[in-house]
């Protein structure tokens, strides 16, 4: 059972959530309570409520112990210092977050983040569709 | 908005009862298993029948009452309280059978006695009560005490932001995994290796006692299983005196005060920070009324070698205190204690050892952020008009007090209190006054420890109101009061 | 040493000499250090105490008390202990009653002498013709409700793959 950081309760994040948690230790943060609470009262796992870009926030989401962190925060430039963070000090081996401008690809790759972009999947996919 | 039941979701709490049941049969086979070993005939077809009265019951309720609906947090109360109640029925049949007790009510209340982990007894002859039947006594108070903590942790979790006021419901912080699954797993991890070393050591001291090997195994069981979820049942009449055993009663201490700990603080201390031992809030609470205890002790126990006022007095205490309810006093010992005696260990099972433990009564935390509301409340009248101000308190991380604790610390300490005072008065008329609040408070805390007035000649109104107050007392009322509400809910309709 | 033991005998057998375990232990101020004789059942088994001596547990009509024994040649007199399949001897003790004591802490009584008055005998493990008739009807019941269970299953899993 893997322990999972989510950052960003959107519709990606929620449903992320709440299949992982299925099977893994998941905690979710937003800044947002009321996106958390769509998460409904059964959720098999922990919510946060906070800013990432808090370091004690991600440490009360038991970043320490993280096997992976999902960043969807939305913002490319949170993404990538939580990201950095998470690397860096707390030795998160996967972590992967959502970008909208590929151009960073560069900077993302040297840190060993993993990136998924959704103009690049959905790309992928129509074309698989097709061929 | 009141959330009503509708029929799908009764039947999906009468399917989880129903594969409840399953289980149930499924752990009879231990003490089946037990009788096979020791060749105890007739106890073993008491399992067989009990074993097929409850998987019969399990298949039943599974096949009337098909899982149409996703089972959600709203029908766990329903099937906690309603899951105790049946248990504690099917768990009493091979006890009914064995004879040894005067009627199915009495071999109920010993059930419900077990898996509420209790530890009244109503049992006739327990020295020579088959071995097999002794293990499942003891089994219904692993059963239950596990139990309970799973259902603490997971009803609290699931019962979130929603207004009920569980007190840990606002951070899922403190919860040991976020996945439910993975808390479950770290407590039965804990629990069987705190059983590998805690029976190991039991056998050890009963064998160089001189007690035969499989009977030291078998009793080392049991006296794990009573000891480390605060049960008190123990499997010869004079409970612990049997032993006559400085060792047993120092294994048993320890044992009761593990189990009198909050699961939480067992992972912290296990994973975490072991320092947290020294700033938890509950920790501190209990060394304090410990002291304060032992101190009116002493004073009672004056003219006592040291040693009597350990091994009589403060044992009797500390399990009075983490709910536990061994006893090493002979016939006519607890009884004629003297009332001072009487008071404090009526007060130590009135308070309870930590939350989310297999304890009872009222729980430290919650004496604890009482305690600090009083504190509050007078800081508050001598600060300035416009100032806010929250207790603060540190379990497991640093936290503020909020309202809604003290709300519902304020509550659930009302109802018990109200039920212990209430089984007092139902008892007057059975012993002294002193005695019948004692056997009341022991009932409604779950503790165990009896002044006599639990006895297979008592009457059948009083047998019922213990097993409702022990019943009442184990789920902490919520359970019940909501489960009951869904009940009129339903007929109001 | 014989005219000692007839001596003995005969007071011990005059009546009111004798007292009963719920005697003694609701009266425990009364009798505290002084002699008393008191017969039971023993059940379990002699324990050690790791002091020297041994313990042995008797039963008198539902109230048990705790024998401290110092001579391992009074224990041996013991043929057989009370559990499930036995029913213990039935012995006579005659010793000291302590409501507490220094050396033991606990209310005791230490025997000076110990008599076997009737021997132990096995107790009946029969299982009645209810029960094995309810084994078999149970049985039956249950098997059937199973299958019932796994056709609800089975059906189940089919109409959701439709």
């Amino acid at each position: 059972m893997k322990y999972v950081v989510i950052v960003g309760c959107g519709q990606t994040g929620r449903n992320l959530a709440l299949e992982l948690s299925q099977s893994h230790n998941v905690v979710v943060i937003d800044k947002d309570k009321q996106a958390l609470d769509v998460l409904g009262e059964s959720f098999n796992g922990k919510t946060v409520v906070g800013d990432a870009l808090n370091v004690e926030i991600l440490e009360s989401a038991g970043i320490q112990e993280a096997h992976a962190l999902i960043l969807l925060t939305g913002n490319d430039n949170f993404n990538l210092v939580i990201g950095k963070v998470a690397r860096r000090k707390y030795g998160v081996e996967k972590v992967v977050l959502q970008v909208y401008e590929v151009k960073k690809k560069k900077l993302f790759s040297e840190e060993g983040l993993i990136i998924v972009n959704r103009t690049y999947l959905l790309v992928e996919v129509f074309k698989k569709c097709i061929l | 908005m009141v959330i009503s039941p509708d029929r799908k979701d009764f039947f999906a709490v009468f399917h989880i009862i129903g594969r409840l049941s399953l289980f149930l049969s499924l752990c009879m086979v231990i003490p089946l298993g037990v009788a096979f070993f020791f060749k105890e005939s007739s106890p073993f077809y008491d399992y067989l029948i009990g074993i097929l009265v409850t998987a019969s019951v399990g298949f039943l309720l599974s096949i009337v009452f098909p899982l149409k609906k996703e089972v959600g947090w709203q029908h766990s109360f329903f099937i906690v309280s309603l899951g105790w109640l049946v248990a504690s029925l099917l768990g009493a049949v091979p006890f009914f059978l064995s004879h040894h007790w005067l009627s199915f009510l009495d071999a109920w209340f010993e059930s419900m006695s077990g898996f509420a982990t209790t530890g009244l007894v109503l049992v006739q002859d327990l020295d020579h009560l088959a071995h097999s039947h002794n293990v499942w006594r003891h089994l219904t108070m692993f059963l239950g005490g596990q139990g309970i903590i799973l259902a603490t942790i997971s009803l609290v979790r699931s019962a979130g932001s929603a207004n009920i006021g569980l007190y840990v419901s606002e951070g899922r912080q403190e919860k040991i995994f976020p996945n439910v699954i993975a808390t479950a797993r770290f407590i039965w991890q804990v629990s069987f290796v705190y059983m590998i070393l805690g029976t190991t050591a039991l056998t050890v001291v009963l064998y160089s006692q001189g007690i035969e090997l499989s009977k030291s195994i078998v009793h080392a069981f049991c006296l794990f299983m009573a000891a480390f979820d605060t049960g008190g049942f123990a499997p010869q009449a004079q409970n612990i005196a049997y032993y006559h055993s400085f060792s047993i009663e120092i294994l048993t201490l320890i044992l009761m005060i593990l189990g009198a700990m909050n699961f939480n603080l067992h992972f912290w201390v296990w994973n975490k920070d072991k320092r947290e031992i020294f700033k938890n809030f509950e920790v501190k609470i209990f060394l304090f009324t410990i002291l304060i205890f032992t101190i009116v002790l002493y004073w009672a126990m004056q003219g006592n070698p040291a040693v009597r006022m350990f091994r009589k007095g403060f044992y009797q205490l500390i399990s009075a205190h983490t709910g536990c309810g061994f006893t090493n006093l002979a016939y006519g010992e607890l009884d004629r204690e003297q009332p001072i005696m009487a008071a404090i260990l009526i007060m130590a099972m009135g308070i309870g050892g930590g939350m989310c433990s297999t304890t009872g009564g009222i729980k430290l935390l919650r004496l604890g952020f009482i305690f600090k509301a009083v504190v509050g409340e007078i800081k508050k009248a001598v600060m300035p008009f416009k100032a806010i101000y929250k207790e603060r308190y540190h379990h497991l991380k640093d936290s503020v007090i909020e309202e809604r604790y003290i709300k519902e610390a304020f509550i659930i300490t009302t109802f018990y209190v109200f039920t212990y005072m209430l089984g007092g008065l139902l008892g007057l008329g059975q012993g002294s006054v002193i005695h019948s609040f004692f056997e009341s408070f022991s009932a409604a805390a779950n503790v165990g420890l009896s002044v006599g007035i639990t006895n297979p000649g008592m009457p059948t109104y009083l047998k019922l109101t213990y097993i409702v107050q022990m019943w009442m007392g184990r789920l902490e009322f919520l359970s019940i009061f909501i489960a009951l509400g869904y009940v009129f809910s339903l007929f109001k309709k | 040493m014989r005219f000692l033991i007839f001596i003995f005998m005969i007071s011990v057998s005059i009546p009111g000499y004798s007292q009963t375990l719920k005697d003694i232990l609701e009266n425990f101020d009364t009798y505290h250090e002084r002699t008393v004789e008191v017969t039971g059942e023993v059940i379990g088994e002699s324990i050690k105490d790791p002091g020297g001596g041994y313990w042995l547990n008797i039963l008198d009509e539902g109230i048990n008390l705790g024998i401290f024994v110092s001579d391992p040649a009074l224990i041996k007199k013991i043929t057989f202990f009370g559990s499930y399949r036995v029913r213990g001897d039935k012995v006579r003790i005659i010793g000291t009653f302590y409501k507490r004591s220094p050396e033991h802490l606990e209310r005791h009584i230490s025997a000076d002498s110990l008599f076997i008055l009737e021997k132990g005998s096995a107790r009946p493990d029969e299982v009645s013709i209810e029960k094995r008739e309810a084994v078999i009807g149970l049985a039956g019941v249950c098997i059937l409700l199973w299958i019932i269970h796994l056709f609800k299953l089975y059906y189940g899993r089919k109409n959701k793959t439709n």
